[in-house]
């Protein structure tokens, strides 16, 4: 048994001092114009807690939410349709459709979104491209195949059964759907939302593209701190924090969910 | 009704794939060429 327990606990340890060396690095003084470091301090934090790092923080956090709850409302019907469908070919379809955006690497789909975005393929009534709107767009389809996937999956296991007895007794379509369907899937909207909330936490390539350097998230102040001002210790602070912020959020809505669930 | 919600999510999904592959088959604009008597010119 403790065999098998080795490769977690050598995965565990990389973790670990991965995690270590950042908490090392943001307790380090940083030397403005030099690679150097100074010696212990906790002004790293003090700095990152000024009003355009908690703006990042407050805007990776709504666009964050934004895009789960989006995307959860978006993937419902492809999922629904992927597991309900009769026909075994309509549902591999469906299914290689809803891969697609994998057959292309993140960094490619966010360029074509730049050009979708920008006016070049559409005309948008609104400026899309290097704004929130437009890394909404790029985060929402981002995570829509994985919410499509932990969905379906969810109501794949959902007997059909409960359904045509709701039906039956005289149950409109949409009252099925409200106290049958939707109940019923629940385990895979929790795991679904708070996957996609974590993932989005952290997105990166999304809003350095499509945000253009004015739209921020917690990644692009961490890339900004560490490579464009070389401040690696603040850059290491504002990891920190953005981490341990990340797991309250996740705990919280875990708790939340699992409340609500019971 | 469901069908067309379901297509036109499936058309948003695959959106930035169609264009990619669109895009790929524009050609590419040729680097400007130098004027004959430049230095390097037929070289």
């Amino acid at each position: 048994m403790r065999l098998l327990l080795t490769p977690a606990f050598v995965v565990l340890a990389v973790f670990g001092a991965a995690l270590a060396a950042l908490f090392r690095w943001s307790l380090l003084e940083f030397v403005p114009g030099s690679l150097q470091t100074g010696g212990l301090t906790l002004a790293n934090f003090r700095a990152v807690l000024a009003g355009q790092y908690v703006d990042a923080v407050r805007d990776t956090v709504v666009l964050s939410a934004l895009t789960t709850g989006l995307t959860l409302v978006l993937a419902y019907p492809v999922a629904y349709a992927l597991a309900r469908t009769p026909s075994r070919r309509a549902r591999s379809a469906l299914l290689v459709l809803t891969l697609a955006p994998f057959f292309t690497g993140a960094i490619v789909r966010t360029y074509a979104w730049v050009l979708v975005l920008g006016n070049t393929v559409v005309t948008w009534p609104v400026p899309m491209l290097f704004t929130e709107r437009g890394v909404l767009v790029g985060l929402v389809h981002f995570s829509m195949p994985t919410m499509i996937l932990i969905l379906a999956a969810a109501l794949s296991h959902i007997d059909p059964v409960y359904e045509r007895a709701a039906a039956s007794l005289g149950a409109s379509p949409a009252r099925v759907f409200r106290r049958v369907t939707l109940p019923l899937s629940m385990p895979g909207i929790v795991s679904g939302c708070l996957i996609v909330f974590a993932w989005t936490l952290s997105a990166f390539p999304t809003p350095e593209l499509l945000g253009g350097g004015k739209v921020k998230m917690i990644a692009n102040v961490v890339k900004d701190l560490g490579l464009d001002s070389f401040n690696w210790p603040g850059a290491a602070a504002f990891a920190m924090l953005a981490l341990v912020l990340t797991l309250a959020l996740l705990m919280g809505l875990g708790r939340l969910a699992g409340r609500q669930a019971a | 009704m469901l069908r067309l919600v379901v297509l036109a999510l499936v058309a948003f999904m695959t959106l930035p794939t169609v264009v990619v592959i669109a895009v790929s088959f524009n050609p590419t604009p040729s680097s400007p060429s130098r004027p004959p008597d430049s230095p390097g010119a037929g070289t």
